[in-house]
């Protein structure tokens, strides 16, 4: 759907994204971390058009960048309007001539669960009721592309399920998403796909299917210490690692598991645990910065 | 599009006069209205008044513009122009609600003027927007290349500059002539001291019709550029429109059209940094 091709930009000295690319499939989740400074928010600025980079470029398939809904990591309000009118006039922004802004309001408002606030002025909502009115004013008119920076920022933990959930469904009616977040833990639930950014260069660019299976590895662990065994084990492959009592076959030496298993039981140890683990969100994005 | 323009330049409208902002230039407008037509001011014609709301719709266009335009270009806007599939849509909202806050305010004043002078008349209040919207207009777009919306580097400073060439060449061209004149002939006399003499004389040639026909011909090419508000502000006095003054307005519509079309060349190529 969007391809960012090479993308620089500069501010004065200061380098913020430094040649960065990656793609973005058509209703897909991407995902885009790193740490602050990292250049996600001057990213996000130049997909929803407020930037302009110094070079490179972001190309739509078919040529025309699509319409986008985009809820910025600050959000601020012209405070005296009503939640209601608000998000009428996104509507009328955005709907097709004919559609009902009403109707569209009424249901973005409901998949936020804020439809009990609708009259009331924004200046007097909670900081998690912003929050669900940036993100209503995002889904509103049908965007085929979202971009949501700190979606869950001021959220209590319901409705950030309920925001995950709004992530998911919108995903399954083949809208693209991307969201810009430190909370790994939420994004690992929603996201198809990872852009890691740290000082301004693209470190991971992927499905997050490909890195978690990157290095999978089995732990197998005894009740007993192993260390008399790790002389046999650990010349049978380099991916074999013996500590305290436990050992653990990463990579190719996962093939090895059989054979392990089997030495440890004839030499009459006691297996507590198996288990097959793949890297979490947490792993990859920490080796990605590194 | 239109309908996207439309939406926003009505909301825009709206919250300008939400504003204290707002609030203050509809006083302020009133004031202005109850000093020239109410508590004295009085003026031998009724072409007079005309002239007053006329120039004071085009005066009030450009600071509603003003106004507007920085409270448009904060960042709780922000999603509103993600929206839009042009930003340029954005800039022709911020033109249109300027414009008619401006005939707003216009609309007041001459209100004002209608209660309080019984010889202005409905029919000649009704003669002012066809008259001067074209002056509004230009007012407007003119207003935008001052905003910090537009400006793009030092484009402020050279719209204005270019702007103030013209009209120090209308008004003080003759300064203009002689500091010029005054250049040449030290010119002159530095090449006749160093024997250039064709040179020399061909710049004391020049420094002589700078102060003599030179001054006029100065002031005249550099006054062409306000032609078009001289003779609408010489209809206006007269009551009515010679052929050549006709044509006025049209010329204005020209300017303004030049002056978009360059607004949006900066504000579609600048970097969006939005304020709180």
């Amino acid at each position: 759907m969007l391809q960012v091709e090479n993308i620089s930009k500069r501010f004065y000295n200061i380098v913020a994204l430094d040649d960065v690319s990656f793609s973005v499939p058509r209703g897909s989740v991407v995902g885009v971390v790193g740490p602050n400074g990292a250049g996600k928010s001057t990213l996000f600025r130049i997909l929803a058009g407020f930037l302009n980079p110094d070079s490179g470029a972001v190309r739509a398939s078919g040529g025309v960048m699509p319409a986008v809904g985009y809820k910025p990591e600050r959000l601020l309000f012209p405070g005296q309007m009503r939640v209601d009118s608000y998000l009428q006039l996104a509507a009328r922004l955005s709907l097709q001539r004919g559609a009902s802004a009403t109707t569209a309001v009424a249901e973005a408002l409901a998949t936020v669960q804020l439809s009990s606030a609708a009259r009331q002025r924004i200046k007097n909502c909670s900081k998690g009721m912003r929050q669900r009115v940036g993100i209503a004013q995002t889904l509103l008119g049908q965007a085929p592309l979202l971009l949501f920076d700190e979606p869950w920022n001021g959220l209590d933990p319901a409705a950030q399920t309920e925001v995950e959930s709004v992530f998911r469904r919108l995903r399954e009616e083949g809208r693209t998403l991307i969201i810009s977040t430190h909370r790994l833990h939420e994004l690992t639930r929603v996201c198809t796909h990872l852009v890691i950014l740290s000082r301004g260069r693209v470190r991971y660019a992927d499905a997050l299917f490909a890195a978690q299976e990157r290095q999978p590895q089995i732990t197998i662990e005894d009740t007993r210490d192993l260390a008399p065994l790790a002389g046999i084990l650990r010349p049978l492959h380099p991916g074999v690692r013996v500590a305290g009592s436990v050992v653990v076959l990463e990579g190719e030496a996962m093939a090895l598991r059989r054979q392990v298993l089997s030495l440890l039981l004839s030499a009459g140890f006691d297996m507590v645990r198996l288990e097959t683990q793949r890297k979490t969100l947490h792993d990859i994005y920490t080796e990605a910065i590194q | 599009m239109i309908r996207r323009v439309l939406a926003l330049a009505a909301y825009h409208w709206g919250d300008s006069f939400r504003s204290l902002g707002g609030v203050l230039l509809l006083i302020l407008s009133a004031i202005f209205a109850y000093l020239f037509f109410i508590n004295g001011g009085r003026a031998p014609d009724v072409d007079y008044y005309t002239l007053v709301i006329g120039s004071f719709g085009a005066a009030a266009t450009f600071v509603t513009t003003i106004t507007i335009a920085g409270r448009a270009y904060r960042a709780e806007n922000a999603a509103w122009m993600a929206r839009l599939p042009s930003r340029i849509e954005y800039l022709a909202a911020i033109w249109l609600a300027g414009l008619c806050a401006g005939l707003t305010l216009q609309l007041l004043v001459a209100l004002i003027a209608l209660l309080g002078r019984p010889e202005l008349t409905l029919v000649r209040v009704l003669e002012l927007p066809p008259l001067w919207i074209a002056a509004n207009i230009f007012a407007g777009v003119l207003s935008l290349h001052a905003t910090d919306m537009v400006t793009r580097d030092w484009s402020r400073v050279y719209v204005f500059s270019v702007l103030l060439v013209f009209l120090f060449g209308t008004t003080g061209g003759d300064v203009f002539s002689r500091w010029l004149s005054g250049r040449a002939r030290s010119l002159s006399s530095f090449f006749a001291g160093q024997g250039v003499l064709p040179i020399s004389n061909g710049l004391g040639d020049v420094a002589n019709w700078l102060v003599g026909d030179g001054l006029t011909t100065i002031g005249d090419t550099l006054g062409l550029a306000f032609w078009p508000f001289r003779a609408i502000l010489d209809a206006a006095i007269a009551g009515s429109f010679t052929r050549a003054q006709a044509l006025a307005p049209a010329f204005l519509l020209i300017y303004a059209t030049i002056l978009f079309m360059l607004a949006a060349d900066f504000f579609a190529g600048k970097d969006i940094i939005l304020g709180d």
